[in-house]
């Protein structure tokens, strides 16, 4: 059932319907929300507040996709979290049950799960460090895999400010990758 | 085609947006330049691990509010603008019905030592036990923590005056009871944070050590006796960025743990305001025993 069905029925009150859509999406927005805020805590508040306004306001959405639109509503939760969150440091990538909450590989050896878990922080902290709207353009595109039009709605800004956004995020995020030997082992310290 | 023209394509070229004719040029440019070569290599390769990395999951269930979404609209957007959200609750549906039941009050002590029983809950201790309960108007047995909440935080950042208090038996669970300062003055507004960490189902740490980062907040009970008049406390407003005691509605995000309490206009210097926050015994989990902390301000 695609997400348009699933949000007529969770308008007309069906609790069930919009249950199925936070399954649906609740994964890729926690991504999204961790990538940009840098902290499980602050991720999972933004997946929890963004489906708690999307409730509230089901009856305002129209000319959107859901996925695009929930985006726009936890790119907003985004930022109230960050403005009323103190910054707190980058929390370890497991929750407190001991869960691993970024899923690794299975069919990768210990070693191998260690250099990929490595990558991945070299990544996170590389796009920790972009400016704030920047990360949002980069994270939306290439981690969520949002179209540009997707990107421009979640944003609220044009179409050619995405592209350049994003354009700029990559060149940055490229020059901070290049000097990591995790991620540019031959270049040791960078070209 | 000079070098910096050429990186100005990375990004399109990397998305397949170069037209035709871009795209010959582009490449003709590559082979002939070795910089260009080798920057789109890092540029790709760069945009490769960032689509490579590992998508996380959610790691606590998401609450979906009860009711139907327009009732919600029109019911819940008023009750979110006033009270702290709740989120990241485990228990379900039954989190907004329990902010909407939560009785939080605080009584004034008019000029009476630091300290008294105080009645909240089975084992309430008593702090100082020199003065006995006065004009109480909360029903401790009554009062339900507000088990809807958010992740469990820290008070913000200026408050000096902090209390905290944990159980044996209450493992990984920890009660904060903060103020910005232990003084007031007539007519002016204490900004109060109380939180219970509770960390979610089947994660509490042995021993009850310092609450995890998904530990759940949960609002207690604030409760404190007085011989002459009880006040009412408020849930902050949104907070504004590096000021706590702001509001500002229109942002729409309520301040995480933090209650307010207005001192009458004309409260004689020297009044002690206790304030005290409690969990009752048996909650969440039956058996466990109340946790209280307690903190004074003195009116000046």
């Amino acid at each position: 059932m695609d997400d348009e069905v699933l949000l007529e029925r969770a308008r007309r009150g069906d609790r069930d319907a919009f249950t199925s859509i936070v399954t649906r999406h609740q994964d890729e927005l926690y991504t999204m929300a961790l990538r940009l805020l840098g902290n499980p805590a602050d991720a999972a508040d933004v997946v929890q507040e963004t489906f708690l306004r999307a409730y509230t306001r089901l009856p305002e959405l129209h000319g959107a996709t859901v996925r695009a639109w929930l985006f726009r509503v936890a790119i907003n939760c985004s930022h109230d979290v960050q403005r009323r969150s103190a910054r707190r440091p980058a929390e370890p990538l497991e929750d407190d049950a001991g869960n691993i909450v970024e899923l690794p590989d299975p069919a990768l050896g210990p070693d191998a799960t260690a250099l990929a878990r490595e990558r991945a922080e070299a990544i996170a902290a590389a796009l920790r460090d972009l400016p704030a709207d920047f990360r949002a353009a980069l994270v939306l595109r290439d981690v969520n895999d949002l179209s540009y039009e997707e990107v421009a709605h979640a944003l609220r800004i044009p179409l050619g400010t995405v592209k350049s956004r994003v354009s700029r995020g990559r060149g940055l995020l490229a020059a901070a990758l290049r000097q990591s030997p995790v991620i540019f082992p031959a270049a040791e310290g960078g070209a | 085609m000079a070098t910096e023209h050429v990186a100005d394509l990375f990004s399109a070229a990397i998305d397949r947006e170069l037209s035709a004719e871009q795209a010959r040029r582009f490449r003709n440019h590559l082979d002939a330049c070795d910089t260009c070569r080798r920057d789109y290599g890092v540029y790709r390769q760069s945009v490769e691990a960032v689509r490579a990395l590992p998508h996380a999951r959610m790691p606590i269930p998401v609450h979906v509010p009860a009711g139907e979404p327009a009732r919600a609209r029109m019911g819940l957007a008023g009750l979110f603008a006033r009270l702290p959200r709740p989120r990241l609750i485990p228990g379900g549906a039954t989190a907004l019905a329990a902010v909407a039941a939560a009785v939080i009050l605080v009584l004034v002590t008019h000029g009476a030592p630091a300290g008294r029983t105080l009645s909240s809950g089975a084992n309430a201790p008593a702090a100082g036990g020199n003065a006995g309960p006065q004009s109480a108007v909360t029903v401790p047995g009554a009062c339900t923590p507000a088990t809807s909440s958010l992740t469990a935080s820290s008070p913000p950042p200026g408050f000096q005056q902090v209390r905290a208090s944990t159980a044996g038996a209450r493992p990984g669970q920890r009660l904060v009871l903060a103020t910005a300062s232990a003084t007031a003055a007539p007519g002016s507004s204490v900004v109060v944070f109380a939180q219970l960490a509770l960390p979610r189902a089947g994660a509490a740490p042995p021993g009850g050590g310092a609450p995890s980062p998904l530990t759940l907040a949960v609002n207690p009970c604030l409760t404190v006796s007085d011989a002459a008049r009880a006040l009412a406390v408020a849930p902050l407003g949104p907070v504004a960025e590096g000021n706590p005691a702001a509001t500002d509605s229109s942002k729409g995000s309520a301040a995480p743990g933090l209650q307010t309490v207005t001192i009458p206009a004309g409260t004689p210097a020297g009044t002690v305001v206790h304030i005290v926050a409690t969990i009752p015994a048996g909650f969440p989990t039956p058996g466990e025993p109340a946790l209280t902390a307690e903190l004074t301000v003195t009116v000046q």
